[in-house]
């Protein structure tokens, strides 16, 4: 059988993947919203295996709940894109500077 | 069984919304005020009902939603607080003719957000009550779709918030893998279980750092303290005025009760180690907000680094720990939001070459324009300073005065020094509105009777620092018996 602490390292990794594609990324705010996602689906490995782990259906449940937000989040975020879309032609990273002070 | 009379208020608040949503598509465009009245109703209904049934709603004990005194006082606070904003942001937005109902309904949604994110006894219902609250706040600060800085500030706040959150539940699943609950009572338990000093080396309790670094990150994020503000100058100054207004003044009232609860009660076993991360946290705000605050010229920017110095004093108060503490933090919140809805209202009022106000030498020679408007506006930055029979005198003494008793004497003189920096750019905005020459006339958007009155009622809070002092130390010592 495969130890807790395995699973805890990949979710891990995989956060901070996610948490450096954000910050690292330059290019296009649509990557930034995949690496959103992928931070997501982390943090529901993570209680996904402590769920498990503690036998217990809460993590499993708040899995869910976590899904539907993040789904919930996504519309709005792919909306604001459009938005701005509309209104600079260009969701370019670099673009989006325009307050500064 | 489930009593569905504890949470009478937010079902009246729901169901008035589903309502109105429906009844808004069918109305006529000169009869839309109606369902702005319907909504200023509910609220204020809604207010009434928990007043009314005050000893009622505290008689409720479950593990899952508090609906104590503590709670219910928030409450009331940010559903009055909503009603004075949304009587702002109705004239403004009627002025410039961007008038549409969504904009009240997105936002009451937010406010459901908060009631929950107040009352929750439970990680999971703490996780979305903030996320019906920044889900809100992500679409009205959009609102305005035809602006590139409404659009690109909600794009900042969008990405920023997200990754706050994921940090939040990041840190909820450690919590959730290290006691098996997401009930704030039965962490609560866990944690004063564990004898700290001796095993201070333990997964369990490393694990739990761990996770309360990931949530304090979190949070200060949503509050906008230092090291996590740079979202809050970008938002505040892309966003129409009204938004900024209602951004600056009831979610953090929420972000407090959550950070008050989580700190004070739940983790109140690992204080030795969230004192500290506090007092980084507050001197950085402090620091950040007053300095740079001084080289602003857009005076929402301005503003909104007054609000990270603002933020840093009310973390300033919780990182002491002791009540007389927690309740100088709960005054300086409800001075700091009151005195806030005064300077964002009164601004969303004045109107420069048919604009909302943006920069501060905007409002050069007001005085000679407009006295008593630029008196109203001087009393309230005065208040901010801190001048002694306004109310943010009083804010101010009672943080210090829990920091000196708590022989956290450097600390106090640092504060005491930040306060004397941080009145220069206020004074700044005095000097420009008494002392400048008069360049276009400013116009009002509507009569200033309503401000007014808020204003004296801010100097006679001001003058009677008991009124709010009381109903702090009542909510504070009630939190701590139940």
């Amino acid at each position: 059988m495969i130890p807790m602490s395995h699973y805890l390292i990949v979710s891990s990794i995989l956060f901070s993947i996610s948490l450096a594609g954000i910050f690292l990324n330059r290019k296009n705010i649509i990557i930034m919203l995949m690496s959103l996602e992928l931070m997501f689906l982390s943090i529901n490995f993570n209680f996904i295996i402590f769920g498990n782990y503690l036998n217990d259906l809460t993590g499993q449940i708040f899995v869910f709940f976590i899904l539907t937000v993040v789904a919930a989040e996504s519309a709005i975020g792919l909306a604001i894109i459009v938005v701005l879309y509309r209104n600079r032609q260009s969701i370019n990273v670099q673009d989006i500077a325009r307050l500064k002070g | 069984m489930i009593n569905y009379l504890y949470i009478f208020p937010e079902i009246i608040i729901t169901s008035a919304l589903c309502f109105i949503i429906v009844l808004d598509l069918f109305l006529p465009s000169r009869l839309k005020y109606i369902s702005y009245y319907l909504i200023q109703f509910s609220l204020i209904f809604c207010v009434y009902y928990i007043y009314s049934h005050f000893n009622y709603l505290d008689s409720n004990v479950s593990e899952l939603y508090n609906t104590g005194i503590f709670s219910n006082i928030f409450k009331i606070f940010i559903l009055l607080s909503l009603v004075i904003i949304f009587y702002y942001t109705s004239v403004f937005l009627n002025y410039f003719n961007i008038y549409k109902t969504e904009y009240f309904l997105i936002t009451v949604f937010g406010l459901l957000g908060m009631m929950i994110m107040i009352s929750s006894e439970n990680l999971l219902l703490l996780y979305l009550g903030i996320e019906l609250l920044s889900l809100s706040l992500y679409s009205v600060i959009a609102f305005n779709r035809n602006s590139l800085f409404s659009s690109e500030a909600a794009v900042k706040y969008y990405i920023l918030g997200a990754i706050s959150s994921g940090f939040l539940l990041f840190g909820i699943s450690l919590i959730y893998g290290l006691t098996g609950s997401l009930s704030f009572n039965e962490i609560f338990i866990y944690i004063t279980s564990l004898n700290i000093s001796s095993n201070i080396d333990s997964v369990e309790i490393i694990g739990l750092l761990f996770a309360l670094i990931f949530i304090l990150i979190s949070l200060s994020f949503k509050f906008g303290a230092a090291p996590f503000h740079m979202w809050i100058p970008d938002v505040y100054h892309g966003s129409i005025i009204t938004t900024t207004l209602l951004l600056s003044t009831i979610p953090k009232i929420a972000v407090f009760v959550i950070f008050i609860k989580l700190l004070a009660i739940v983790f109140s076993g690992l204080f030795l180690f969230w004192s500290d991360m506090v007092i980084i946290l507050s001197i950085l705000s402090i620091l950040i907000g007053n300095i740079i605050a001084i080289s602003q010229t857009n005076i929402k920017r301005m503003l909104a680094y007054s609000t990270i110095a603002n933020i840093g004093f009310i973390l300033l108060g919780l990182s002491v720990g002791s009540v007389i503490a927690y309740k100088a933090a709960m005054f300086y919140t409800l001075t700091y939001v009151i005195t806030t809805i005064a300077v964002f209202g009164l601004l969303s009022q004045l109107v420069y070459k048919s604009k909302s106000v943006e920069n501060i030498s905007d409002l050069s020679g007001l005085n000679s324009s407009n006295p008593f408007l630029a008196f109203l506006l001087m009393v309230i930055l005065l208040s901010y300073i801190g001048i002694p029979p306004l109310l943010g005198f009083h804010a101010k003494l009672f943080i210090i005065q829990a920091l000196v008793e708590s022989n956290n004497i450097p600390l106090s003189i640092f504060a005491v020094l930040m306060t004397v920096i941080g009145s220069f750019y206020y004074l700044r905005v005095i000097k420009v509105i008494y002392f400048d020459e008069l360049k276009d006339e400013l116009l009002i958007t509507s009569k200033l009777y309503f401000t007014g009155t808020y204003v004296i009622g801010l100097m006679l809070l001001g003058l009677f620092p008991d009124i709010l002092g009381q109903l702090s130390q009542y909510s504070i010592s009630n939190l701590f018996n139940a």
